[in-house]
């Protein structure tokens, strides 16, 4: 893509639990104190506290009906809080109107279109919309098209597939180079080859600009973010860089290990304190462990004493999957 | 170019390439064609009725211009505000059912600018519509009735446009007020009938917009009536609903 369409992001997406921890000097991204949102007695959103460090690819991650969607209606200046506070790169985005607007990309989950226009006068008005002079927004219309896998088509937006309203979706939010692209969904009712697109896409523009990304996809997240927040019930449950949620959750951690006999191995570590759980598969033991430094300490110990040979010992990785099935399952129970 | 001009340009375009275009001015136009044909043949039809019924003898005065001319302002005043009704009725909530309204406030465009928009562009149909028919109606009632003075249909034409733009802004209010369509298109047929109704209560009628539907038939016939008072209610409820259109679409969630 050209980068025209997307500006450098002026922090790093590399180190997100760094940043989480220390605030920038820039204001965030994304700032949510205490947001809530109110329907009749029900709460969408209930005191949500969130902060979005400026160059993430931000994974909004929850089941449906968690209040993703209300969260980024706000965001986007299309709903209010009830209580709470919103701010979008330091802009309070129930006062500042234009100012936010101006500085963010957005897609709903499903986008509408003008039917009876094309791909390039869509984007070409969308760019209107910022004011942008002729020359830029031939320049970005042409490249946007192309980055959308949509240059040449001529056809009217009613002719479209579900995949390529999506991927102009994703296109038009980007007309005015956003700082910050608030995507809802946008692969949920995609096809695999279309997700995929779409993914690309945003995959591309990590470093470029701040990505908020809600889906309940977990394998989307795991591919495109580097950081997520789970989002359960209206409230934040998790907050982290993927690789630190999962070392800190899942229950327990678990290793895999080969050995010449595995039926003696599982024999032998099925009484030992610091096991939780062993599963065999083929010559592959897996072993739950509740003390993994013990356990990496002990085990070749163990492995010798029965004289097997080790083959291969290694950390098993917890899935996401795992770790939100513990998050949202827990308050589920 | 500003938001706002894009967004007209928009609605300009979509006036053009979908049936936006066909709805008002093609009812205009069909009724400023008919009805001086109508009016025309009417006599000669009565006739035929008359012959095939035995010792029935019906007299007619020959049709003229300005009959042709009430014939057509009845249509308008009827079928056509039904039109501008149903049509003004999903200004606004067609946008926000089919998600477009979405897509383009979440652009530097203000909902005070997305509802003066759209409200111009219905306007801007409405009284190119008229004209239209208003010119096709004079070219047709000259053609079959020769010239006449078309003075009093002109201001029974202006004084309508007047009574149908503040319809459409309290249709554009109702679209920014209501879900959809049908319920905002209801209630605005409910209000119009209630004004028609309150042409039956003088100290009201020449009091408010009402008193433009009571002056339009004067002003064919060359009755003199007191206008400020309905013109000027007229002006101020469409800019009062126009105002609360802006105010409902401000407070409604997309």
């Amino acid at each position: 893509m050209n980068d025209d369409v997307a500006p450098t992001a002026p922090g790093a997406p590399g180190a997100p639990a760094e940043s989480l921890a220390a605030r920038p000097a820039t204001p965030p991204a994304v700032e949510l104190h205490g947001l809530t949102k109110r329907y009749g007695r029900k709460a969408a959103l209930d005191g949500v506290e969130l902060t979005v460090p400026v160059g993430a690819v931000f994974g909004f991650l929850g089941p449906n009906g968690a209040g993703k969607t209300t969260t980024l209606r706000i965001l986007g200046g299309l709903a209010r809080p009830t209580a709470g506070s919103a701010a979008v790169l330091g802009h309070d985005v129930l006062t500042a109107g234009n100012e936010v607007r101006a500085l963010i990309g957005f897609l709903p989950d499903v986008p509408g279109f003008y039917k009876w226009l094309t791909a390039a006068e869509f984007l070409r008005f969308a760019g209107g919309l910022f004011g942008l002079d002729e020359a830029t927004l031939r320049a970005r219309v042409a490249a946007l098209l192309d980055l959308a896998s949509l240059a040449g088509v001529e056809a009217r937006i009613g002719t479209y597939s579900r995949g390529m309203k999506q991927r102009l979706g994703v296109a038009q939010a980007l007309i005015n180079a956003p700082r910050l692209l608030l995507l809802d969904e946008p692969t949920s009712a995609l096809d695999p080859i279309g997700r995929k697109e779409v993914l690309d896409m945003i995959a591309a523009l990590a470093g470029r600009t701040t990505v908020f990304f809600s889906t309940h996809i977990l394998a989307d997240v795991e591919r495109v973010c580097d950081t997520i927040a789970v989002l359960d019930r209206g409230r934040v449950v998790a907050h982290d860089s993927i690789d630190d949620l999962k070392r800190r959750h899942g229950r327990g951690q678990r290793l895999l290990v080969e050995v010449d006999d595995p039926a003696r191995l599982a024999q032998a570590v099925a009484t030992l304190p610091w096991v939780a759980l062993v599963e065999r598969s083929g010559a592959t033991l897996r072993l739950t462990v509740s003390d993994l430094p013990t356990a990496e300490r002990q085990l070749p110990a163990v492995i010798a004493a029965a004289g097997l040979g080790l083959r291969r010992l290694e950390a098993d990785e917890v899935s996401l999957e795992e770790v939100f099935v513990e998050l949202v399952g827990e308050r589920r129970q | 170019m500003s938001a706002f001009s894009t967004f007209l340009g928009k609605e300009r375009r979509e006036t053009l390439r979908t049936w936006r275009l066909w709805i008002l001015p093609g009812i205009l136009l069909f009724l400023a064609l008919s009805s001086p044909v109508l009016t025309r043949l009417t006599p000669e039809l009565l006739k035929a009725t008359a012959n095939s019924q035995p010792g029935v003898v019906i007299h007619v005065p020959p049709p003229t211009a300005r009959d042709s001319y009430v014939q057509f302002m009845g249509n308008l005043g009827q079928l056509v505000i039904i039109a501008v009704i149903i049509a003004g009725a999903a200004t606004i909530s067609a946008e926000r059912r089919a998600g477009t309204a979405v897509l383009v406030l979440t652009k530097p465009l203000s909902r005070a600018g997305f509802v003066v928009a759209k409200a111009v562009s219905q306007l801007v149909v409405l009284v190119g519509a008229t004209v239209l028919g208003v010119a096709v109606c004079i070219a047709t009632t000259v053609a079959l009735f020769g010239s006449g003075s078309i003075a009093p249909f002109l201001e029974a034409a202006a004084l309508w446009l007047a009574f149908a733009a503040m319809i459409l802004m309290l249709m554009v209010m109702l679209s920014a007020a209501m879900r959809s369509q049908a319920p905002a298109a209801g209630a605005g047929i409910g209000l119009w009938i209630l004004l028609a109704l309150f042409t039956g209560f003088p100290l009201i009628r020449d009091h408010s917009p009402a008193g433009i539907i009571a002056a339009n038939d004067a002003a064919l016939t060359g009755r003199d009536v007191a206008l400020l008072w309905p013109l000027a209610t007229t002006t101020i409820a469409g800019a009062v609903f126009l105002a609360a259109a802006i105010w409902f679409f401000r407070r409604r969630e997309l």
